[in-house]
């Protein structure tokens, strides 16, 4: 079959793709959509088993790098085959692939950037799954990286889609990278406390708490003087999953040796002064300083 | 009522309760028809001397208004649990105070008391002849700690016994085992040692004379780069008289022998 009454002349791939469909082919056509189907499962099912080897020999995050790159490999390799089978010209695809991938990458270049980006976070690996990640104040622990955008859960179960292309270019914090982190708590007590004494206390608070890591050592660092009390520093040392337990504890475990101990935990005093003159006098409303209160006793 | 040692396997009949209080450990495990049910619990006040004792299920239970009991529904297919001594489930940091230092090419004994926990075990639904740990009850709450530099080292468990030259200065206590672990410096220069880890998952446990006791642990240092070599024996020390195997160690082989991280000196 010719198609001169198009009056142009067509590219070699799209003449073979036309002549395939004018013939009369209906079992090569059933062939073709049988080899993709069954060509797919097969690809499905051999992914699942590399994913599994991998898994045993290796973690989660490169079990899904190494099945997705086999997966788009055998994938391609299938789809020549096949483009092959029914007598299209693959060089002159090829040809034309390459204008046309100039089109296609000039249309879609946030989505190629977006899968140039995955490779990228696939290589380096700066997170794997189940990590607990920090990326421009959303904090959230990841669900998968995929090849163009990263899925994280974040602690109230919000699902987040982050664009890779936003992961390769912000500042990623991997909050469970290591197996131990420091709990930072910052500390004030009143002025009339003595700085050594609450050094002591804080660090037997440490010293009694399991989850808290004898080594490393917690810190204890005497910040400065703030407008209302002198403001301590207390970093714990932790193992990752215990966050909430230990953060709940420590907290407990410092009011409750400061109550014990007599140490003050102040609250911001002010002093409200009128104009250039002396601050207002409060008084106290009781009967020996004469101001007495309207009573709002019902009679 | 019966009475039986810490570590005695006894099978309990249907609707028969076992009371197991060692120091201040208590365990509760009982049975009946399709299920077994345990609890645990430290006791305010620590024994003296083990005591295991079986009894009917009506017998009375301390008055504990926290009390709870988990079941495990076996059916009439696990015929027994035991409760069996149990090694921690991290490695062990031990202290040497005061710190010691092995001179090059000298052999030096430390003696570790590692606390033992009691576990509930089954027979092993693939072969009947192993044991399989349904529970451990650990036996004091362990202090955590991490051994080595923050990017390499290990989560571990911080002992507050410390590392002794002779045996006879640790506590005889029946919830913590001896262990005898010997370092041999092969380097040019003085070891300080200051912490020993010990890897808990490599330790077996015997009994010999009322006292458990662990294999034993050998560890050579070369110094330099070339780290140290571990290597846990079969059994307890030779002078150990006929000690009875309690339990295996999790793992026998080391994957990789050379752990630097084993000794942490300075």
């Amino acid at each position: 079959m010719t198609f001169d009454f198009l009056h142009f002349p067509l590219p070699g791939f799209i003449e073979d793709a036309l002549r395939f469909l004018a013939a009369d082919r209906t079992q090569q056509i059933v062939s073709v959509v049988l080899t993709l189907l069954v060509g797919f499962i097969l690809l499905r099912i051999l992914m699942r088993v590399v994913r599994g080897i991998i898994r045993k020999h290796s973690d989660e995050h490169t079990s899904i790098v190494i099945s997705r790159i086999l997966f788009y490999i055998l994938g391609a390799i299938l789809l020549l085959v096949v483009l092959q089978s029914i007598g299209l010209e693959l060089t002159a695809l090829l040809g034309a692939a390459g204008v046309l991938s100039l089109a296609f990458g000039l249309a879609a270049q946030t989505g190629l950037s977006n899968l140039i980006s995955g490779f990228f976070l696939l290589w380096e690996r700066p997170f794997r799954v189940g990590d607990l990640i920090e990326v421009d104040g959303v904090v959230g622990s990841v669900l998968s990286v995929d090849l163009t955008s990263t899925k994280l859960r974040k602690l109230d179960n919000i699902y987040v889609r982050i664009p890779n292309e936003n992961l390769v270019k912000a500042t990623v914090m991997n909050i469970t990278r290591h197996p131990i982190r420091r709990m930072d708590f910052t500390i004030g007590v009143a002025y009339k406390e003595d700085p050594a004494r609450v050094i002591d206390v804080l660090k037997k608070v440490a010293a009694a708490n399991p989850l808290v890591l004898d080594s490393p050592e917690a810190l204890v660092l005497f910040q400065g003087f703030g407008d209302s009390a002198q403001e301590f520093l207390f970093g714990v040392w932790f193992e990752k999953t215990t966050f909430v337990a230990v953060r709940n504890k420590v907290l407990c475990d410092v009011k409750a040796s400061f109550d014990k101990e007599g140490i003050e935990i102040p609250f911001p005093y002010r002093s409200l002064v009128a104009g250039s003159g002396d601050p207002i006098r409060v008084e106290l409303a009781t009967k020996a300083t004469g101001l007495v209160l309207p009573s709002t006793d019902k009679q | 009522m019966p009475s039986y040692r810490p570590w005695d396997q006894i099978v309990l009949g249907h609707h028969e309760r076992l009371r197991w209080a060692v120091r201040d450990v208590r365990i509760y495990l009982q049975r009946d028809s399709q299920a077994w049910w345990y609890c645990s619990f430290r006791g305010e006040q620590a024994l003296l001397m083990p005591d295991v004792q079986t009894g009917s299920k009506d017998d009375g239970l301390p008055e504990k208004s926290d009390l709870s009991w988990r079941r495990w529904a076996f059916g009439e297919e696990r015929p027994y649990a035991v409760i069996r001594p149990a090694v921690p489930d991290r490695p062990l940091v031990v202290r040497t105070d005061p710190p010691a230092v092995v001179p090059p090419e000298c052999r030096a004994t430390f003696y570790l008391a590692i606390p033992v926990w009691a576990a509930i075990a089954i027979p092993s639904p693939e072969r009947a002849d192993t044991l399989r740990d349904l529970q451990v009850v650990p036996s004091d709450e362990l202090s955590s700690t991490w051994f080595g530099d923050l990017g390499s080292g290990i989560l571990s468990y911080s002992l507050t016994s410390t590392a002794q030259p002779e045996v006879s200065m640790l506590p005889r206590d029946p919830l913590s085992a001896v262990c005898c672990c010997t370092l041999f410096n092969k380097s040019t220069e003085d070891l300080p040692v200051e912490k020993i880890c010990l890897q808990a998952s490599h330790l077996a446990l015997f009994e010999s004379g009322g006292r458990l006791w662990t294999n034993e642990a050998f560890v050579s240092i070369k110094g330099g780069d070339e780290g140290s070599r571990v290597r846990f024996g079969k059994l307890p020390p030779r002078t150990i008289r006929e000690p009875v195997h309690l339990r295996e160690a999790e793992k026998v082989d080391d994957d990789n022998p050379l752990k630097r991280s084993f000794l942490f000196g300075r």
